[in-house]
């Protein structure tokens, strides 16, 4: 009796550690940039990681197997938002720029193509405005500049 | 062999990449990979080596290295054709001897049939070792063990030399870096 | 129970390698590379569980340390080493 309960707990414990640490896997792959990048894997690494350990400790039962699960998830707990929050700094630092959420980028998916098309815009509406004024045509303007703000996206890139 | 793919995947990445950081980034998780791998085939001791030696010494000796040369690989001068030609070649040697390789894990192995069986009985009262495995590696293959240990130690000496030289060198750009 | 969670991680380490072959910046690659380590420490204690002796589990505590050491000497080499300039100064 005692033992099928524990058995279904553990089970519904992994059953709902994996699928957080799926989802998390998933956030690794369709996030836009480094950051929410980062997000996504800390639903993984924290989440995810003390589900599934839970649910092991309790099919283990009270042994020193638990203890060491206990361990190894107090270390990863412990450690995972060291190394994020450095990993955070060294991005900032490295002069990657967070893309904030706006409405084109959930739709986009994974990639750089937010970092690319973000600077492209606002240079873009500026100039266009600008040269609403004169004669030029918006569109071919628009199209230069954001070739021109794209080779510098990607030097920028390049750079950091 | 989901892990198997996805260490080939990974070495088909290593090739692709021109970016000497990112290889070795690459690098650190295929050792984790193959330790997991040793692990499914349950060499808990080699895949300990392989995450310690591996993931944690060689990439730290890696990005080391990467501090004394650029990060992004030159193109090379000749046609890749030779070298693949050769691995091609070795490759499939080796694919070869696996052949004549007896089935893995069978008890009745040739390993397991005298080798084995033999450490397990007279390894007490031929050299009055407790653990026999200690008294196979330091007693049965003393030799083989002071030579490893040679070696080991030959290459810790010459990398604290490397990277005492290179500790040498490293205040001089560091200061012009923070005049400028 | 285990057999689902273990395809779930192993899933989940196909996508972390797809990120770290496609990550367009280096933080990308090692972010990916921070979940390997944690997925191989998950991978071994499950599959310690399928396999019936879950007596390893010290190996995944090393990892843990691996991992996070791994990850800080990256990240200071990067920030510190400088390299980000493809060695125009060091050369």
């Amino acid at each position: 009796m005692m033992d099928t309960i524990f058995m279904l707990l553990s089970g519904a414990l992994l059953i709902v550690g994996a699928f957080f640490y799926l989802t998390g896997a998933i956030g690794l792959v369709r996030m836009p940039d480094v950051f929410t990048r980062m997000q996504a894997s800390g639903i993984s690494d924290t989440v995810g990681v003390g589900f599934l350990i839970a649910g092991m400790i309790v099919a283990a039962g009270p042994t020193l197997i638990a203890a060491k699960l206990a361990i190894i998830l107090a270390v990863v707990v412990f450690i995972t938002p060291v190394a994020t929050h450095a990993l955070a700094q060294a991005a900032m630092h490295a002069g990657i720029e967070p893309v904030l959420a706006s409405p084109r980028v959930l739709g986009l998916g994974a990639g750089l193509k937010p970092l690319e098309t973000k600077p492209a815009q606002a240079p873009a509406k500026k100039r266009a405005i600008k040269k609403k004024a004169g004669k030029a045509a918006a569109r071919p303007v628009k199209r230069a500049s954001r070739t021109k703000a794209k080779t510098r996206a990607v030097a920028k890139g390049k750079r950091s | 062999m989901v892990l198997l793919t996805l260490m080939a995947i990974i070495t088909i990445g290593i090739v692709r990449l021109r970016n000497l950081f990112a290889v070795v980034i690459l690098g650190g998780i295929y050792s984790f990979l193959m330790a997991s791998v040793m692990i499914v085939l349950d060499a808990v001791d080699v895949a300990m080596t392989e995450a310690s030696v591996g993931a944690g010494i060689s990439t730290v000796l890696m990005l080391g290295t990467l501090y004394l040369t650029k990060t992004e690989e030159s193109d090379p001068g000749h046609s890749p054709l030779l070298p693949l030609f050769v691995a091609v070649v070795m490759a499939g040697v080796l694919v070869y001897a696996t052949i004549d390789l007896p089935p893995f894990g069978l008890a009745d192995n040739p390993v397991h049939v005298h080798v084995a069986p033999r450490y397990l009985d007279y390894s007490i009262e031929e050299t009055n070792v407790p653990n026999v495995v200690t008294s196979v590696l330091a007693s049965y293959r003393g030799y083989d063990t002071l030579g490893e240990t040679a070696v080991i130690f030959t290459a810790g000496i010459a990398v604290l030399l490397l990277l005492k030289g290179r500790r040498k060198l490293k205040p001089g750009p560091k200061r012009k870096r923070i005049k400028r | 129970m285990f057999e689902i969670a273990t395809f779930a991680v192993l899933a989940a380490l196909a996508l972390a390698v797809y990120r770290a072959l496609s990550g367009p910046t280096v933080f990308d690659r090692v972010l990916a590379a921070n979940f390997i380590g944690t997925g191989a420490i998950l991978l071994l204690a499950l599959v310690g569980f399928i396999t019936g002796r879950p007596e390893f589990l010290d190996i995944g505590i090393l990892y843990a340390l691996l991992n996070i050491i791994g990850t800080l000497a990256v990240l200071k080499f990067w920030r510190y080493g400088d390299l980000s300039h493809s060695g125009e100064e060091e050369g």
